[in-house]
C-alpha cells in the first residue's frame, strides 16, 4: 500500500503540445500498420495473443486429450516452451478444473524417452531409424498387401480424428476400426440402449439434482471427466443441499466422499438397483406413467427386500432408507458405470440402474439424465465408412485372418491393456504402431512411427457428453512439435495416399475445415435437415470460410443448454414387436464362489494417478500418493483388515495373488476401508517398456483376467467378478516395500486437529 | 498492510490430488524416485491428509490438505540459525534458498511436518527441464523448501496492478493449488480485506485452525461442518 | 600402597615419561587401528560432501538422526574431564593427581569431535560460517533466538576454556620434557608449549592462580553447555522434546556418561601405567558411590520425564510416550534403563562391584545407556509428529554409521598422539602429591594445601629444569 501511495505521490510525466502530436503521429502510424494486417488477426480469440517477448508468459488455449472427456485448458508458454497447464475457466467440460493426469500432460510432452523418429525393424530383429518417407513407403506397402486383413485400432476419443480413421480403414480397405476407449463405455452404451433406447452415454445433470444414487460410477476416480463431475459433486452436496450416495464393491475415491456408501457384493449391483425399484413401487410415491414405463421396461416382478439385502450384502434397513430418500428427493438421479458395469452381468445391470431414472422422472428431467448427444461430426468425417468395433472382438479379428493380419495401431496400448492379448498378438504378421513412447505395443511394432502429444497438435473433439449439449471442441498446436513426430490424423492422410487411396484432405486440420464447411453448407441449404447442425450455431456467418474461420478460433462449437434433449425411444425396440423386457439381473444367479480356495474378488480398478496406465511415464504421477492407500511408485493390493488378520498379511507384506491364466505378486495393503473377500489392484502398473518412470513398475493386473469372460450382450471383457487366490507370500525386501506416503492409519475420531476459532492468522 | 491467506474447505476436498500435481507443476519441485520416496523423502508441499472415520461397513474417508499454514507466531522461525525462514511483511514464512544451511531445525519444529528437505541435488532429465518455471528457482540439495502461497505469483499479481494503476484486487492472484481444485475447496487472498473472499470464509461457524491450541496463527483456514475437528476425547 | 614403597623422583619420572621414549607394540596396533578409523571417518565425510547429505538415513519426518544423537553423546563424554577434574580439583580430592590430565584430554578431543557431528550434519557444509557472528557486507547476523547458535557459543567457550584447562597445568611438564629432549624439532614443540617455564616461584604462584581461577569458571561453563544442548530439543514445540527438565536431565546424564568414560579410562590407566598406588581401591569404592548416586539421579530425572508426560494425558506426547514404552522402541528404552540404572545399581551397591573391573565393565554399559538415550530422545519424537498422517521410522545408512564408528578412531587416534607427545599423567601434580605424602592411607591437613598429607619425605624439585 504504502509503495503505491509513495508511486501516486510522484510527479507525472508532463506531455508539452509538440509531444502530444508526436504520440499521435506514432500512434496513426501504428494504427496504419495495424490496418495492413490480415484481417484474420482481428477476430477475437479466446486465447490471448501475445507478442511473445523472451520470458513473458503467453497462455495458450487446448483441450487436454489425456483422457477423451474434452476438458479445455490453458497452456501457460514462456519462450515456446509450455509451463503449466491450467482449467479454462470457461470450459465446456471442466469449467476451470483439472485432474491430476491432465496436469501431468507437461511431462508427457517434455519426457526424456519419447519416440523421437520413425523406426523400422531391421535385419537384426532391432527397431532401427528410418526416415519418414521409407516409413509410410513400407506400412503403405503392407497395408496394400493384405487390406482387408488390415485391422486399426484407434485410440482417440470421439471426433472427427476417430472419424478419419474409419474413412482410412474403409478407403484402404480394411475392416471397421477398433475404437480403444475405457472398457465400460460398450457396455453403458448397450446399458442406454436398452433402458433408454438411444446407445448413446447417457449424460447426468447432476449439479442440478439434489439427490444422486450412482450405481458403481467412480466419477470422482477419472470416470468420464473427473474435473466436470467434481464441480458438479461440489454444486450437488453445497451447503448440505444434495447428497450423495455411492453404490460399489470398492471404497473408490468416489465412494470416499459419498455420504452414504453401500459396499455391495461385486456383481450385485443390478439385483440392489432391481431391489430399490421394488421398493419404490411399493411406496406409493411413484406416478402412474413412470410406473408404466417401467414395468413395460420389467413385466416381472422385483425381488423383495430380504432377498436384495441378502443378494447385496448390504443391511436391509440401509437399503430400505436409500429407496425412501430417493422417494422424498425433488429431483434424484440414478448413473451407472464403472464396476457395475464390468461383470458378465453388466447390461443388465447398467439397464436395471438406468431404468430407475424412468421410474423416478428423471429422464429428460433438470437435475436428470439426458441423451448423450454430439454435432455427429466424427460422421461428417468418417462419410460412409463403418462404425467402429469395440477393443474386445480384436483378438477374434485377429484369429480369424489367419497370421497375416496387419495391425495399425495408432494411440492405444493392447498389448498392456486387453487380457490374454498376446496370442493374439503374435499372429499378427505386421504391426505398425503409431506412439509417442515405446509402450509394451510399440516395442513389439515392426514400424514405429512417432506422433505428436496432445500439445503439439491441432486438436478437433467431440467431448465426452457429460452436460447433454452437443459441441465440438477444436485447438491450434500449444508448442511446436518435438523432433519429427506427426500428427496421427496427418499420418493417417499420408498412409492413405501412400497406399494409393488418398483422402480429399492433405492434413487432419483440413479434414475437420472440411467437414465444419459441409456442416454450414448442409445447414444453410436445410435447416430442417437431418446431421445438420441447429441452425442457431451459424448464425451471423456470411459464407462457409468465415463459419470456418470463426469457429476455428472460437475454439468449436458449442451448443446451448435448449439442445439438450432425452433419449428417443424408438417406436418398437429392436424392430421385433412389442418389447420382450429387458434382461432382469435379479433372475441371474449369482456366480458361485469356487470350493476349497481361499476365493476373493478381484476388482480391477482406475486410480487417479495412473488412470489406465498412460499416467505411468510421469514421474510427477508416479510420486503422487493414491489418495486412499497413498502408496507411491508401484502396485499394490488393497486387502481388508478382517481378510488380512485372518489371513496373516501385515500391511506391506508381498502376497500372490492367483488367477486362472497366471499370478502376480505385490505388496499388500491393508485397510479398514475393502470390503472383505474383495481384493483390489489398480491397473496401469507393470509396462515393459513405457519410458523410464514406467519400465518394470508394478504388476499389470490385466494378466489375472481371462478373455473368454464376457460382458453378456456386447463385445466386451468382464473385468469384474473374476476370482482370484490370496496367499501371503513373505515380508517384503527392503526393495520391494511398498512405498507409502501416509502412515497414519488413524480413525478419525483420534485426528489430532484440535481445534480453535479462527483468528484470522494475525501475528 | 496485506496479509495472505488461505481458506480450504474440507467438505468440498474430494482428494483428488489434482492440487498436488499443479504445486509440483508450478514450484518445480523435484521428484525423488521411488527409492528416495520409500526413505520418506517425497518432496510435495502439499499433501492430502486421509483418516478413517468408524468400521466397515460404515467407514468413511476424510480428506484434509495439509501444507505449510504459513503461521502468524511460526515455530519454524526463531529456530532457524541463519534467518533462513522469516516472517515477511506480508505475512508469508518466507524461505531463502541460498542462506540455507540446512540444519533441518525449522522442519523439526513445525508442528504440521510441512517442510520438505532436499537430500540431492535435483534432476530434471533433459528436456523435462524444459518444463521449469523460469519465476521459481530450482533449489539445490541440502536446503529446507516448503510452500511459499506461490510468491512468485503473489508477485506477479502486484507487478501488474502496479502497471495497471490499481491495487491488487481480491482474486488476481491464485495459487497454483487454488487455480486447479476442480470442486473450488481453496481460496486464497488477504485476510486483512473483510471483503476478500478468504476473509468471508474464515469468518464460517465452520471455520477452524489446524492444531488450533498451538496458537502458531496459521494463515491457512480450514472449514468443515463435521464433528472430526474437535479433539479427541 | 605403603610409603615405603615411594619412588624417587627419577624413577617417578622414568615411569611417567620414559613411556614417551619407548616405542610399544600394543599403542602401536592400537595406534594404527585408530588411524584407519579415521580414515573410514574421513571417507565417509568426503563421501556425504560429494553426494549430498541424502547419503544418511535421516529422512522427513525424522530430520535429524545419528548425527546429532552423537553430537549430544560425545559432548556428554566430555563432561568427563574438564567438569569432574575441576570439582575434583575445588574440592581438593587427592588422588585427582594422577586422573585429571587424561581426564581434560578427553574432554578437549570429545569435545572437537562432537563439535564436528553438528557441521558433519548440516546439509550445507561449505557454508557453515553463516552461523557465526563475523562482520560481512550483506551486514547479516546470524539468528541469536536459535539455539543452535547459543550452541556454538557455548561450545566455542567451552572448548577454549578445555583447552587452558588442559593447557595451564601441562606447562610445566612440557618444561620437563623440553630439558629431557635432544636439540630439534621435538626440543622445539615442547619449548613452544613450555612457553619458558623456568620454575620460579612467581610462574608457581601464577599457574596454581590461574588453575585455580579456571578450575571454578569451568564448571559453570560445562554445566551451561550441556544445559543448552539440551535445549535444541527442549526449545521447541515437539511432543517429547518440549519440557523444563531437560536441562538439568542433560547434565545429569552427561556428568553420568562422564564418569562412565572416567571409570574406564582409570581402570585402563591404572593398569596400563601401573598406578595401583594412586589409583587404589578405595579411589574406585569413591568414586563408584559417585557412580551409583548419579545412576539414581539419572533415573529420578528419567521417571520425572516420563510420570509427568504420562501423568498430562496430552494426546501428541502421550503419543510419543508410547511407542517409547510400549512401541517400537520399547527394546532400546527397556535396554536403556537396564544398563543406565537396574546394573549400576546391582552392581555398585556392593563393596565388591566398586572394584576396577566391575566398574569399568558397568562404565561401559552406561556408555551403551547413555547413547540409547540420545537415540530415544531424538528420533521417537520426531517419528511420531503431531499429525499422525507423517508418522515415519528412520534406519541409518552405512554413511552415519561409518562416520559414528570412524568418529571413535579420530578420537583414539587423537588421545593416542597426545599420549605419545606428553605425559598423560602430570608429572608434577604427582610429585607434588608426592611432598603431600601421596598415599591416601595418610590423613591430616596441611596448611597450604589442605589435601591429605603425611609425612613428607620425598625432596621435590622445583620445576622441571634439572
Amino acid at each position: 500500500m504504502s509503495g503505491n501511495d509513495g508511486k501516486r505521490g510522484e510527479p507525472r510525466v508532463t506531455i508539452g503540445r509538440r509531444d502530444f502530436f508526436k504520440v499521435y503521429a506514432a500512434a496513426g502510424v501504428a494504427v496504419l500498420q495495424g490496418c495492413r494486417r490480415r484481417d484474420e488477426e482481428w477476430i477475437e480469440s479466446p486465447v490471448r495473443r501475445s507478442t511473445a517477448l523472451p520470458g513473458a508468459s503467453v497462455w495458450r488455449r487446448s483441450i487436454c486429450g489425456q483422457c477423451g472427456a474434452g476438458c479445455e485448458i490453458e497452456v501457460r508458454t514462456v519462450d515456446r516452451l509450455a509451463k503449466k497447464i491450467e482449467g479454462l475457466p470457461e470450459g465446456f467440460v471442466n469449467a476451470g478444473g483439472v485432474c491430476a493426469l491432465g496436469h501431468s500432460a507437461l511431462q508427457e510432452l517434455y519426457h526424456p524417452d519419447r519416440v523421437t523418429e520413425p523406426m523400422r525393424r531391421g535385419a537384426s530383429g532391432e527397431l532401427e531409424p528410418v526416415s519418414w518417407e521409407e516409413a509410410l513407403e513400407s506400412a503403405a506397402t503392407a497395408i496394400a498387401a493384405a487390406p482387408d486383413a488390415t485391422t486399426v485400432v484407434a485410440g482417440a476419443p470421439p471426433g472427427p480424428l476417430l472419424g478419419l480413421w474409419r474413412r482410412f480403414a474403409a478407403s484402404v480397405g480394411a475392416q471397421a476400426p477398433v475404437h480403444w476407449q475405457p472398457a465400460d463405455v460398450v457396455v453403458e452404451r448397450e446399458a442406454a440402449r436398452l433402458a433408454f433406447g438411444e446407445a448413446t452415454r447417457p449424460a447426468y445433470d447432476m449439479a442440478r439434482s439434489d439427490y444422486v444414487l450412482s450405481i458403481g460410477a467412480p466419477f470422482l476416480d477419472g470416470w468420464r471427466s473427473a474435473a466436470h463431475f467434481a464441480g458438479a459433486w461440489a454444486e450437488l452436496t453445497a451447503d448440505r443441499r444434495g447428497k450423495l450416495v455411492q453404490v460399489e464393491a470398492r471404497h473408490s475415491l468416489t465412494a470416499a466422499n459419498a455420504d452414504d456408501w453401500l459396499p455391495v457384493r461385486p456383481g450385485s449391483e443390478g439385483f440392489l438397483a432391481r431391489g430399490v425399484a421394488g421398493l419404490l413401487l411399493g411406496s406409493g410415491t411413484v406416478g402412474e406413467a413412470e410406473r408404466a414405463a417401467y414395468e413395460t421396461l420389467y413385466p416381472e416382478a422385483p425381488p423383495d427386500l430380504a432377498a436384495t439385502a441378502e443378494r447385496c450384502g448390504i443391511d436391509a434397513n440401509r437399503i430400505e432408507r436409500l429407496a425412501a430418500e430417493l422417494s422424498r428427493a425433488e429431483r434424484p438421479l440414478v448413473m451407472v458405470g464403472g464396476s457395475a458395469l464390468d461383470g458378465g452381468n453388466g447390461v443388465a445391470a447398467g439397464a436395471a440402474g438406468l431404468a430407475l431414472n424412468a421410474l423416478l422422472g428423471a429422464v429428460g428431467r433438470e437435475g436428470g439424465v439426458f441423451a448423450g448427444v454430439d454435432f455427429g461430426f466424427e460422421d461428417r468425417v468418417a462419410g460412409d465408412a463403418e462404425a467402429t468395433v469395440p477393443p474386445a472382438t480384436l483378438s477374434d479379428r485377429l484369429d480369424g485372418a489367419g497370421g497375416s493380419n496387419v495391425l495399425v495401431v495408432s494411440e492405444a496400448d493392447p498389448l498392456h491393456g486387453m487380457p490374454g492379448f498376446e496370442a493374439a498378438f503374435k499372429g499378427a504378421s505386421t504391426v505398425i504402431a503409431l506412439s509417442a513412447f515405446f509402450d509394451d505395443t510399440t516395442l513389439q511394432a515392426d514400424l514405429v512411427l512417432p506422433i505428436q502429444t496432445d500439445l503439439e497438435r491441432f486438436q478437433a473433439v467431440e467431448p465426452d457428453p457429460v452436460r447433454g449439449i452437443p459441441a465440438l471442441l477444436i485447438a491450434s498446436p500449444t508448442v511446436a512439435p518435438r523432433s519429427e513426430a506427426r500428427h496421427p490424423g496427418d499420418v493417417a492422410l499420408a498412409l492413405a495416399a501412400a497406399a494409393g487411396s488418398a483422402l480429399p484432405w492433405p492434413g487432419f486440420q483440413e479434414a475437420v475445415e472440411a467437414s465444419l464447411s459441409d456442416a454450414f453448407t448442409a445447414t444453410r441449404a436445410d435447416a430442417e435437415g437431418a446431421g445438420a447442425l441447429p441452425a442457431l450455431l451459424i448464425t451471423g456467418a456470411l459464407n462457409a470460410r468465415q463459419f470456418v474461420r470463426r469457429t476455428t478460433d472460437a475454439g468449436g462449437l458449442v451448443g446451448t443448454a435448449e439442445m439438450r434433449r432425452a433419449p428417443v425411444r424408438p417406436a418398437q425396440v429392436d424392430g421385433e414387436g412389442a418389447p420382450a423386457g429387458l434382461p432382469d439381473p435379479a433372475s441371474m444367479a449369482a456366480s458361485a464362489a469356487p470350493a476349497g480356495v481361499e476365493s476373493f474378488t478381484l476388482i480391477p480398478f482406475e486410480s487417479v494417478k495412473l488412470g489406465d496406465g498412460r499416467g505411468a511415464n510421469r514421474p510427477w504421477l508416479q510420486e503422487l500418493p493414491d489418495p486412499l492407500s497413498t502408496v507411491m511408485w508401484g502396485s499394490w493390493a488393497e486387502v481388508a483388515t478382517e481378510d488380512a488378520d485372518r489371513l496373516g498379511i501385515h500391511g506391506g507384506d508381498i502376497v500372490r495373488l492367483t488367477g486362472t491364466a497366471a499370478e502376480i505378486d505385490l505388496p499388500a495393503i491393508v485397510l479398514p476401508t475393502v470390503r472383505p473377500g474383495c481384493v483390489g489392484v489398480p491397473v496401469g502398473g507393470g509396462h515393459a517398456d513405457y519410458g523410464r518412470y514406467a519400465r518394470g513398475r508394478g504388476v499389470n493386473v490385466n494378466a489375472l483376467l481371462s478373455t473368454d469372460r464376457h460382458v453378456a450382450g456386447v463385445g466386451a471383457f468382464a473385468r469384474g467378478g473374476v476370482r482370484v487366490r490370496v496367499e501371503r507370500l513373505r515380508r517384503p525386501r527392503r526393495s520391494e516395500r511398498p512405498v507409502i506416503y501416509g502412515r497414519g492409519l488413524r480413525q478419525a475420531e483420534e485426528i489430532p486437529v484440535g481445534w480453535a476459532p479462527h483468528d484470522g492468522g494475525k501475528a | 498492510m496485506t496479509r495472505w491467506g488461505m481458506a480450504i474447505d474440507l467438505d468440498r476436498c474430494t482428494g483428488c490430488e489434482a492440487c498436488v500435481v499443479a504445486c509440483a507443476a508450478e514450484n518445480n519441485i523435484q521428484t525423488v524416485g521411488e527409492e528416495q520416496a520409500r526413505e520418506g523423502r517425497a518432496m510435495h508441499w502439499l499433501r492430502i491428509e486421509r483418516y478413517y472415520e468408524g468400521e466397515f461397513p460404515n467407514v468413511r474417508t476424510r480428506f484434509m490438505p495439509v501444507l505449510c499454514q504459513q503461521c502468524g507466531a511460526a515455530p519454524c522461525e526463531p529456530v532457524c540459525p541463519v534467518y533462513a525462514t522469516y516472517r515477511n511483511p506480508e505475512g508469508l514464512n518466507a524461505m531463502v534458498y541460498s542462506r540455507c544451511i540446512g540444519t533441518r531445525f525449522c522442519a523439526n519444529n513445525c508442528p504440521y511436518t510441512v517442510r520438505v528437505f532436499n537430500w540431492f541435488d535435483a534432476e530434471f532429465p533433459a528436456p523435462l527441464d524444459s518444463q521449469l518455471n523460469p519465476d521459481v528457482s530450482v533449489r539445490p540439495g541440502g536446503v529446507m523448501e516448503k510452500c511459499t502461497f506461490c510468491v512468485q505469483r503473489i508477485q506477479a499479481g502486484k507487478d501488474e496492478a502496479a502497471q495497471e494503476e490499481r491495487d491488487v484486487a481480491d482474486g488476481d492472484i491464485r495459487t497454483a493449488c487454488q487455480q486447479s481444485c476442480p470442486t473450488k475447496a481453496i481460496t486464497f487472498g488477504d485476510l486483512e480485506d473483510p471483503d476478500s473472499e478468504v476473509s468471508k470464509w474464515a469468518e464460517s461457524p465452520r471455520a477452524f485452525s489446524l492444531l488450533g491450541d498451538l496458537d502458531t496463527r496459521p494463515g491457512v483456514v480450514y472449514l468443515s461442518g463435521s464433528e472430526w475437528r474437535e479433539p479427541a476425547e | 600402597m605403603t610409603a615405603e614403597s615411594q619412588p624417587s623422583a627419577a624413577a617417578l619420572d622414568g615411569q611417567l615419561l620414559g613411556r614417551l621414549d619407548r616405542r610399544r607394540p600394543g599403542l602401536l596396533v592400537g595406534s594404527l587401528a585408530s588411524g584407519a578409523l579415521a580414515l573410514v571417518f574421513i571417507y565417509c565425510w568426503g563421501y556425504q560432501i560429494a553426494n549430498g547429505i541424502g547419503v544418511t538415513g535421516i529422512n522427513r519426518p525424522v530430520f535429524w538422526g545419528f548425527y546429532i544423537i552423537n553430537f549430544v553423546f560425545w559432548i556428554g563424554i566430555s563432561h568427563a574431564g574438564t567438569l569432574i577434574s575441576a570439582i575434583l580439583r575445588v574440592t581438593k580430592a587427592e588422588w585427582r593427581r594422577p586422573v585429571t590430565r587424561s581426564a581434560e584430554a578427553i574432554t578437549l578431543f570429545a569435545l572437537a569431535i562432537g563439535g564436528l557431528f553438528p557441521l558433519i550434519h548440516l546439509g550445507r557444509v561449505a557454508i557453515f560460517y553463516y552461523m557465526i557472528p563475523y562482520p560481512n557486507s550483506r551486514m547479516l547476523w546470524p539468528n541469536f533466538r536459535s539455539p543452535l547458535v547459543w550452541d556454538i557459543a557455548a561450545i566455542t567457550t567451552y572448548i577454549i576454556g578445555s583447552a587452558l584447562y588442559l593447557f595451564l597445568p601441562l606447562i610445566p611438564d612440557a618444561a620437563v620434557m623440553r630439558d629431557r629432549a635432544a636439540a630439534g624439532l621435538r626440543k622445539r614443540f615442547y619449548a613452544v608449549l613450555a612457553l619458558g617455564w623456568r620454575g620460579t616461584a612467581q610462574q608457581w604462584h601464577s599457574l596454581e592462580w590461574g588453575i585455580r581461577i579456571l578450575a571454578v569458571v569451568i564448571i559453570p561453563v560445562a554445566v551451561s553447555v550441556h544445559t543448552i544442548v539440551s535445549w535444541d530439543f527442549a526449545m521447541t514445540q515437539t511432543p517429547g522434546w518440549k519440557s523444563t527438565i531437560f536441562g538439568p536431565y542433560f547434565v545429569v546424564g552427561a556428568i553420568f556418561s562422564g564418569i562412565a568414560v572416567l571409570m574406564i579410562a582409570m581402570a585402563l590407566l591404572r593398569r596400563g601405567l601401573a598406578l595401583e598406588r594412586f589409583l587404589t581401591d578405595r579411589v574406585f569404592n569413591n568414586l563408584g558411590l559417585l557412580f551409583v548416586t548419579m545412576s539414581l539421579v539419572w533415573g529420578y530425572f528419567t521417571f520425572a520425564e516420563h510420570l509427568t508426560v504420562w501423568y498430562s494425558g496430552d494426546l501428541f506426547e502421550k503419543n510419543v510416550h508410547h511407542v517409547l514404552l510400549h512401541g517400537d522402541f520399547a527394546v532400546p528404552f527397556w535396554t536403556m534403563v537396564v544398563v543406565n540404572l537396574v546394573i549400576p545399581v546391582a552392581v555398585l551397591s556392593f563393596a565388591r562391584g566398586r572394584r576396577p573391573l566391575p566398574t569399568a565393565l558397568v562404565g561401559c554399559g552406561v556408555l551403551v545407556g547413555m547413547w540409547l538415550e540420545r537415540f530415544l530422545i531424538v528420533v521417537p519424537a520426531l517419528s511420531t509428529p503431531r499429525l499422525a498422517y507423517s508418522i515415519g521410522d528412520y534406519m541409518p545408512s552405512w554413511v552415519e554409521l561409518g562416520i559414528m564408528i570412524g568418529a571413535v578412531g579420530v578420537f583414539a587416534c587423537l588421545y593416542f598422539t597426545f599420549t605419545q607427545l606428553l605425559p598423560i599423567v602430570s608429572v608434577w601434580e604427582m610429585r607434588e602429591g608426592w611432598r603431600h605424602g601421596g598415599s591416601d592411607e595418610a590423613g591430616g591437613a596441611t596448611s597450604d594445601a589442605a589435601a591429605t598429607s603425611g609425612t613428607a619425605a620425598a625432596p621435590v624439585p622445583g620445576g622441571g629444569g634439572a
